[in-house]
C-alpha cells in the first residue's frame, strides 16, 4: 500500500515537472532523467538507514517546487519563432509569384512555371514545421535512400554513356547534387568521432565525385552546381572547425580542408570543358563566338548596364536598338557573318526558299546569326534584351526597364534576406542543427551569388536560379526544401537532443 | 544573495566540477555537498535548468549512458565554449568578490 502511495507521490511529482514544458515530445527524457536523480537519492537515503515511504519523502522535499522546476525547463526549451526570417521569405516569394504570373516572357514562366509556388510554398511551411525532428529521428534511412537516388542517378549517367543517348531525367543531377550537401553535413557530423568511418565516408565521397566529373561530368554534370556544391561544403567543414565540432588543431584542419577541396575542384579548371567554361566566365570577350552564346549576353549586359540611367529605363533609339539587337554594335567590326538577320520578309515560298539560301551560305562562312523578328519601326527595348529563358536575367532586366535604383532595391532585398537567413543561423547552438542548417544557408547563398555574378555579366557555366525570385519547377522544391530545414533546425534548436555519442571524460 | 550572483556562482561551479569529469545530475549535487562540506545544498532539482540552459548555450553537451544497475543516465560535459564561459564567469566573479571584500573590509557604516 505504501510503496503503491509513494510511487504515485514520485509520479505525480514528475507529471508536475513535465506538464510545464510545452514541447511534448521532449517530457519522456526529461521524465527520465529527474526520476533517475530521485531513485538515485532515495537508494542513498535508505542504504543510510531510512525506510523507503520516508527516503522517498525526504527525497522529493529535496528537489523543490515541481512547477518551477518545470517551467525554469521550459524557459530552456522553447520552441523558436523566426517572425524576421519568415517575413522577408514571404516577401521574396510573393515577389517572385507576382513576376512569374505578371511578367510572362519566358518558356518557363509560359507554361504556367508560377503554379510550382503552391507546392514550394506548402513544401516550405511542411519542413519548418516537421523537418529537423524528421531528419533527427529518421536521419539514417533518410541519407541511405538519398545516397541510393544518387547512385541511380550515377547509373543512368553511366547507362547515358555506354548507350550514346540520354536517359532518365538527367537533369536532375543539379538538384541532386546540391541535395548531397546537407546529406554529407549529417554524415561528416555522426562520423565525427571515429576517424576511420570520417576516413572512409570523406574518401568514400570523394571517390564517387571525382569519378563522375572525369568521366561523365563534361557531358551531363552542371558546373555550377558542382561549384556551388564545392564552396557549400568548404564553408560547411570550415563552420566546423570554427564550431570546435571536429577536434584537433584547428590550422592543420583549415589546411587540410582547402587542400582536399582544391584537389575535388581540380576538374572545374583541368578537364577541357572546365577550362573553357572558366575561361568564358572569368573573359566573356576572348570566348565568344556567336550571338547565341551566353557570352556575348554577357557582353551586352555589361554594355547596357554602363548606359542605364540611375532612376529611369534604359532609353535607346530605334537604330541603336537594331544595333543591339542583332549584334551589329560588336561583331560588325569583328565577323559581320554573326550579325543577326532579318526575317520580316518571308512571306511566300519563294521567299521563304531565297531565305534558307541565304542561311546555307551564311552557316557556310561559319556564321550562326540570331534570327531578328522585327524592324527599325517597331523594334521595342523588350526585343533587345539579353536571352532571359528560365528567368535567367531577372535583376538585369530590371534595371534595364526601370534603373538603377530599382534594381538595387531589389539586390538589397536579397542581401537582406542571406544577412537575416545567417543571422538567425549563427544564433542555433546545437552542433548538428547549427551545422545543417549552414550548409543549407550555403547553397541558397551560393545559388544567388552565381546568379548575380551572371546578372553583372559574369556568367559561370550553367545558370543556377535565384532562390524564392527566380525559380523553375523542380528548383522551387528543392530551395523550399533547404530553407525549410534552416527554419526547422532553428525552431527545435531548444527542444531537440541530438544524435550524440561521445565517451565520457573521467578524472584521472 | 543577489540572485544574478546566486545563478552566476551555481553555473560556475557546475561548469568547474564538469571540467574535472563528465557527471550525471544527481553526482554533481554529490560532489557539490562533499567537495563544500554541506555549505551548498541545492533544491536539487533546480540543477537541471541550469544544466539544460548551459547546454542550450553550447556550454556543455550530454549523451545517455546506462549504469550497472540498469539505471539510464544522462552525463554532462564541458565543451570549450563552456571552458571560455567558465572563464569569463571566474572573471566575474572575482570582480564580485573583490568588490564584497573591500566594502566589507573597507568602509565604516554609520
Amino acid at each position: 500500500m505504501n510503496k503503491k502511495i509513494s510511487d504515485s507521490a514520485v509520479s505525480h511529482f514528475l507529471e508536475e515537472v513535465t506538464e510545464q514544458i510545452s514541447y511534448k515530445p521532449l517530457r519522456p527524457s526529461i521524465h527520465q532523467e529527474l526520476e533517475s536523480h530521485i531513485n538515485d537519492r532515495i537508494e542513498d537515503y535508505e542504504s543510510q538507514g531510512l525506510s523507503h515511504d520516508d527516503a522517498e519523502h525526504k527525497a522529493l522535499r529535496g528537489m523543490g517546487d515541481p512547477i518551477a522546476i518545470g517551467t525554469e525547463l521550459n524557459e530552456a526549451h522553447k520552441i523558436q519563432k523566426s517572425p524576421r526570417l519568415a517575413f522577408i521569405t514571404a516577401l521574396l516569394l510573393l515577389v517572385g509569384f507576382v513576376l512569374s504570373c505578371f511578367f510572362q516572357w519566358t518558356p518557363e514562366q509560359m507554361s504556367n512555371g508560377f503554379l510550382y509556388y503552391i507546392p514550394g510554398g506548402i513544401l516550405l511551411v511542411f519542413t519548418a514545421l516537421k523537418g529537423y525532428p524528421f531528419l533527427i529521428r529518421h536521419r539514417k534511412i533518410l541519407a541511405s535512400l538519398i545516397c541510393l537516388l544518387y547512385l541511380a542517378q550515377i547509373v543512368i549517367f553511366f547507362l547515358t554513356e555506354v548507350s550514346g543517348r540520354r536517359i532518365g531525367i538527367v537533369s536532375t543531377s543539379y538538384f541532386a547534387t546540391l541535395l548531397l550537401v546537407p546529406v554529407i553535413t549529417v554524415l561528416l557530423y555522426c562520423s565525427r568521432h571515429n576517424r576511420k568511418k570520417f576516413l572512409a565516408a570523406a574518401l568514400g565521397c570523394a571517390g564517387v565525385w571525382m569519378l563522375l566529373m572525369y568521366t561523365f561530368g563534361p557531358y551531363h554534370f552542371s558546373d555550377t552546381s558542382g561549384a556551388i556544391f564545392l564552396l557549400s561544403i568548404l564553408g560547411t567543414v570550415c563552420f566546423m572547425i570554427h564550431r570546435g565540432i571536429f577536434s584537433g588543431k584547428k590550422k592543420f584542419l583549415y589546411t587540410g580542408t582547402l587542400a582536399f577541396l582544391v584537389l575535388l575542384g581540380s576538374p572545374l579548371f583541368l578537364t577541357p570543358s572546365g577550362r573553357v567554361k572558366t575561361v568564358a566566365f572569368l573573359s566573356p570577350q576572348s570566348a565568344i563566338r556567336t550571338t547565341w552564346d551566353d557570352t556575348y549576353n554577357g557582353i551586352l549586359i555589361q554594355k547596357l548596364l554602363s548606359r542605364t540611367p540611375l532612376t529611369s529605363g534604359l532609353e535607346l533609339s530605334a537604330e541603336e536598338m537594331m544595333d543591339y539587337g542583332t549584334g551589329a554594335w560588336y561583331f560588325a567590326s569583328r565577323d559581320p557573318w554573326q550579325i543577326g538577320i532579318n526575317t520580316t520578309w518571308i512571306y511566300t515560298d519563294k521567299q521563304e526558299q531565297e531565305f534558307q539560301d541565304m542561311v546555307k551560305t551564311i552557316r557556310n562562312q561559319g556564321g550562326r546569326p540570331r534570327y531578328i523578328h522585327y524592324q527599325a519601326d517597331d523594334v521595342t527595348l523588350w526585343d533587345i534584351l539579353p536571352q532571359h529563358y528560365h528567368n535567367n536575367y531577372l535583376i538585369a532586366v530590371c534595371i534595364f526597364l526601370f534603373g538603377w535604383l530599382p534594381g538595387l532595391v531589389l539586390i538589397g532585398a536579397i542581401g537582406l534576406f542571406y544577412w537575416i537567413l545567417f543571422s538567425y543561423i549563427r544564433r542555433i547552438h546545437g552542433n548538428l542543427a547549427s551545422s545543417l542548417a549552414f550548409s543549407c544557408g550555403q547553397c541558397l547563398l551560393w545559388q544567388g551569388v552565381f546568379y548575380l555574378l551572371g546578372n553583372f555579366g559574369y556568367q559561370y557555366a550553367l545558370f543556377p536560379n535565384l532562390p524564392l525570385i527566380s525559380e523553375g519547377q523542380l528548383s522551387i522544391l528543392l530551395n523550399m526544401l533547404l530553407l525549410g530545414l534552416v527554419f526547422s533546425a532553428y525552431r527545435y534548436d531548444h527542444v531537440i537532443e541530438e544524435p550524440v555519442n561521445y565517451r565520457p571524460i573521467t578524472s584521472g | 544573495m543577489d540572485k544574478r550572483y546566486m545563478a552566476l556562482g551555481t553555473s560556475m561551479l557546475v561548469l568547474k566540477l564538469l571540467k574535472e569529469q563528465s557527471m550525471y545530475g544527481y553526482q554533481i549535487i554529490r560532489i557539490l555537498e562533499q567537495q563544500s562540506q554541506n555549505v551548498f545544498q541545492l533544491q536539487e532539482g533546480t540543477l537541471y535548468p541550469i544544466l539544460h540552459t548551459l547546454e542550450q548555450q553550447g556550454a556543455v553537451t550530454s549523451y545517455h549512458q546506462t549504469a550497472e544497475n540498469g539505471r539510464s543516465r544522462k552525463y554532462y560535459a564541458i565543451t570549450s565554449h563552456g571552458q571560455k564561459m567558465l572563464d569569463e564567469k571566474s572573471k566575474e566573479w572575482k570582480v564580485y568578490q573583490t568588490a564584497v571584500n573591500q566594502v566589507m573590509g573597507g568602509v565604516l557604516f554609520e
